[in-house]
């Protein structure tokens, strides 16, 4: 389920997927990339009881300024909203996905539970696939992005922070070539 | 000594009068601020409900979109998420 590299995954398709077509990729964002949002909510679990320690300790009575229900109710709102935001943060990763087969590259976007947005080129359209790995994170946990070129209306795919991408980028320019071979023959 | 006392006595009742008037006032304010908050919060949860509910949907978009094993798991936590909110918005009806 926590899965971001899945090659040739068994029990996976996708929507348009025709029969035959091969599924060789399907890809996601690294998962160290969630440390941000992870980090922040459970800053935001702890941070009443932060609260109530700070007020405790320079002896500050809330209850005279603010009755026991009213802050109860402060404290139900601001745990739905941690809810809320930890959950459309898993959501936004675990959808925005990249999927490469033998015959297309499909970008796959999920933003803030309503933004959907489904690219996709054919392998045919492609002209180069560069990767490129920039930071500390990207070197100690193996993960980069990957720029693919097209002379598709939409000239380039970017697939940020996915996990192994020299390995991806390899496979890619293979299958491409290959595909690009296997028409040249036809 | 009566007439030492009296002006005491009267300081002493006007005192409390106006103290009295305070604290039924504050009592009244902070009624009003609970009352307030408590339908806020039944506002806020009814929209919440809205939203985790479309959200169930769009998983349901989404996980057409990108078939797998695993998306079971994540019906389910769509639904505790919604359930966990339909909790808290009939708690707070009740506590209405």
């Amino acid at each position: 389920m926590l899965n971001s590299y899945l090659e040739k995954p068994k029990n996976m398709s996708f929507e348009s997927q025709a029969s035959g077509e091969i599924l060789y990729f399907l890809l996601r964002r690294h998962p160290i990339t969630n440390l941000g949002w992870i980090i922040s909510a459970i800053f935001m679990v702890f941070l009443p009881v932060f609260f109530i320690i700070a007020v405790e300790a320079l002896g500050l009575n809330t209850f005279i300024i603010v009755d026991a229900g009213t802050q109860a109710i402060f404290l139900i709102l601001w745990y739905l909203l941690t809810m809320f935001f930890t959950f459309e943060s898993f959501l936004n990763w675990y959808f925005n996905v990249y999927i490469i087969t033998d015959k297309r590259l499909i970008d796959v976007d999920f933003k803030g539970l309503w933004y959907k947005r489904i690219s996709e080129t054919a392998l045919s359209q492609i002209e180069d696939a560069t990767y490129a790995t920039s930071k500390f994170l990207h070197v100690l946990f193996d993960y980069g992005d990957i720029f693919v070129q097209t002379s598709a209306e939409k000239s380039e795919f970017e697939f940020h922070s996915i996990p192994k991408p020299g390995i991806v980028h390899d496979k890619f320019t293979d299958l491409v070539e290959e595909y690009k071979k296997k028409n040249a023959n036809n | 000594m009566p007439t030492t006392n009296e002006p005491i006595n009267l300081i002493e009742k006007n005192q409390s009068i106006v103290e009295g008037f305070y604290n039924n006032t504050s009592s009244e304010v902070t009624y009003y601020i609970h009352q307030g908050m408590e339908y806020f919060l039944v506002i806020v949860l009814v929209i919440y409900t809205i939203v985790a509910f479309m959200a169930i949907k769009q998983i349901g978009l989404m996980t057409r979109t990108i078939k797998s094993s695993t998306n079971k798991y994540i019906y389910f936590i769509g639904y505790a998420h919604l359930i966990a909110v339909l909790l808290c918005l009939v708690f707070a009806i009740i506590g209405l």
